[in-house]
């Protein structure tokens, strides 16, 4: 049972980019805004996550950077979303490239530099338990911050008046406006925090997974948490069970030889990725189909006085 | 307070405006850029005189255009009856590995029959998503992105694997000379021309024929389309087999014209810059090409940067790239849209 709690706590960790990014990708949908780019806003995150623990020599300090770097530009993205009816597809596809080309100007002189980096915390008491403590409580503190955070979204959508405004604003936007809600100002703030989570995903990498600055070093989280929050029906729970999921396969790709497998690399690179398209199908298909459902103003911009 | 949009009335020359407001703006944000860099903000003409001022650089940019401009098409055409086609990435590494299978497996055959091959892998790549679409609902941003990493993987697959040269490093053999394309000149080849002529043949197509026709109304209200008994799923599922065949021949041509191997990095990310290249073209199939010839003199451009400008990152390009999309985007909605504030 050791080598299972063992692989299942690479999973929560390796998955932990994920779920945070799709965590706000989630909420920002959630109040009708699709922001498609999640991936340049982990990037800027990842860097800016760099950067600030490197100048700093305080990990936090590069954890508030990472958030800070990836609302700015999820605010490129969220002003004319919100203010301007602007395609969301078109703009998002631009926060990507933006994101990454930011990165690459700014982190040329961080290649190959060093930064502190998160160290595994196990809790004491919890951590010696079996499964259950290699599993969850053996992990570095961004991850225990992805638990704590599924937790918090989740609660807050559901059990919160802010919470339950935003939602509003994702399903009915004319009836939000109409008792009181600022549908603007609510999307914007989501799209914000959506930005700000991405970040936080983006300085996993950068801080406890390598810790490093490598260009391009998101390789594709950020789309794989947009095909999550599908996956998962818009719901947070079923969204950290996606993103471990994946996080167990990404981190499969560098660890097959580890436990003794024979699949090519090859194979195992691709795999994330149609494990996705697969998972898109079954998300679409009869049983799953009306349990899941799109906010159903998403990526719909809304203006008083017109349908 | 709060901001509300009157809209204006429609305008012709909103669009090129907004366009323009665009390239104004990122030519901006590009000075500023190398004045950060510490280079002259003259430097800047470098994008411009590289890729225009010499012979030589107009043959590179005119090498870039040609697969850039078969992955707009394929971009632009999807967009045509309301999808979006991300996947072109993947669509060229599918018929660069369709074009090199038949250049080094089959016994007899040329250019043309490569080409073919490439464009039948490029489609045939582009129609899972395009089946998954009309079959099970599934979002083709997604399903088209996703298969751009699988692309990848299998051309890294191959050139490791099974097809790696003799040499032992990872690119195939060297295409024998039938199956290259004939070179115009200097490093330009036929590939133009026949992006020219599919440009010119897909436009014909969208104007004067029933399936065009009905592609245009089904992009602009599939509601519309579906009311008048059109065969809307058909429609899509053949959008999406014809872009991803033209994305393959950008991989194909890329093969055979230029590299005459196959090896994971013969794209800098063409299938992804088609995709500016398209919404700026207004998914105009003749405009796109325009407009990636553009984009090519400036990926030209970021490369004399190395020489001219030292101190400038290449990444410099993708980011004026992503400002002229939002500028021309905002610009856009600006030219339909007047913002006024309500108290």
């Amino acid at each position: 049972m050791i080598g299972a709690g063992l692989l299942l706590g690479v999973a929560v960790s390796a998955g932990a980019p994920i779920l945070l990014a799709g965590l706000g990708e989630l909420v920002a949908e959630r109040a009708g805004v699709l922001n498609l780019g999640v991936e340049g806003m982990m990037l800027v995150g990842a860097l800016a996550g760099f950067a600030g623990a490197r100048a700093t020599g305080d990990l936090w300090a590069g954890v508030a950077c990472a958030a800070a770097a990836g609302a700015a530009l999820a605010a490129v993205h969220a002003l004319p979303a919100a203010w301007l009816k602007v395609d969301q597809v078109v703009s998002g596809l631009a926060l990507v490239i933006l994101g990454d080309g930011l990165t690459r100007w700014f982190g040329r002189g961080l290649v190959g530099q060093v930064a502190p980096s998160f160290e595994a915390a196990p809790i004491p008491g919890l951590s010696g338990l079996p499964l259950v403590g290699p599993a969850l409580f053996n992990h570095d503190p961004l991850v225990y911050l992805s638990l704590l955070l599924t937790a918090a979204v989740g609660a807050g959508l559901a059990w919160t008046r802010p919470g339950l405004s935003l939602q509003l604003c994702g399903e009915n936007p004319a009836l939000a406006d109409l008792s009181g809600v600022s549908v603007a100002r609510t999307r914007v703030l989501a799209t914000l925090f959506g930005g700000a989570m991405a970040g936080l995903g983006g300085a996993w990498l950068s801080l406890a997974d390598t810790p490093s600055w490598v260009d391009g070093m998101t390789t594709g989280r950020g789309w794989i948490a947009l095909a999550m929050v599908i996956f998962a029906g818009w719901s947070p729970a079923r969204l950290a069970l996606g993103a471990w999921l994946f996080g167990g396969l990404v981190a499969l790709q560098f660890r097959a030889q580890t436990f003794g497998l024979e699949i090519s690399v090859y194979l195992l690179k691709a795999l994330p990725y149609l494990l996705t398209l697969a998972v898109l199908i079954l998300a679409s298909r009869g049983r799953w189909r009306h349990r899941l459902g799109a906010p159903a103003a998403l990526g719909t911009p809304y203006t008083r006085g017109e349908r | 307070m709060r901001i509300a949009l009157e809209p204006r009335a429609p305008s012709a020359l909103a669009g090129p405006l907004a366009v323009a407001a665009g390239l104004a703006a990122a030519a901006i944000a590009a000075v500023a850029l190398f004045s950060a860099a510490g280079a002259p903000p003259a430097a800047v003409l470098t994008l411009v005189s590289e890729p225009l001022g010499s012979a030589w650089g107009l043959s590179e940019t005119l090498v870039k255009t040609v697969p850039l401009g078969f992955c707009a098409l394929a971009v632009a055409l999807a967009l045509k009856i309301g999808l979006w086609n991300i996947g072109a990435e993947g669509q060229l590494y599918a018929g660069a590995a369709g074009a090199t299978w038949a250049a080094l497996t089959l016994p007899a055959g040329g250019w043309p029959v490569a080409l073919a091959a490439g464009a039948l892998c490029g489609g045939l790549w582009a129609l899972a998503p395009g089946l998954l679409k009309v079959r099970a609902g599934v979002s083709e941003i997604l399903s088209t992105l996703m298969l751009n990493y699988v692309a990848i993987a299998g051309v890294e697959y191959l050139v490791f694997g099974p097809w790696k040269g003799a040499d032992g490093f990872p690119y195939t053999a060297v295409f024998a000379e039938p199956w290259r394309l004939p070179i115009l000149a200097r490093r330009v080849h036929l590939g133009l021309v026949l992006l020219a002529g599919l440009a010119l043949a897909l436009w014909l197509l969208e104007r004067r024929s029933r399936a065009g026709f009905e592609v245009r109304v089904a992009g602009a209200s599939p509601e519309a389309a579906r009311y008048a008994g059109m065969p809307v799923q058909r429609r899509l599922v053949q959008v999406l087999l014809l872009a991803g065949a033209a994305a393959g021949l950008a991989g194909a041509a890329q093969v055979c014209g230029v590299e005459h191997r196959l090896h994971a990095g013969i794209s800098p990310g063409y299938g992804y810059t088609a995709i500016i290249v398209a919404f700026l073209a207004r998914r105009g199939l003749l405009l796109s090409l325009g407009v990636a010839f553009l984009m090519a003199a400036l990926a030209v451009g970021g490369d004399g940067l190395a020489m001219n400008a030292p101190g400038v990152s290449p990444a410099v390009v993708e980011i004026v790239q992503a400002l002229v999309l939002l500028f021309a985007l905002a610009g856009d909605a600006l030219a339909r849209w007047r913002p006024v504030v309500l108290r």
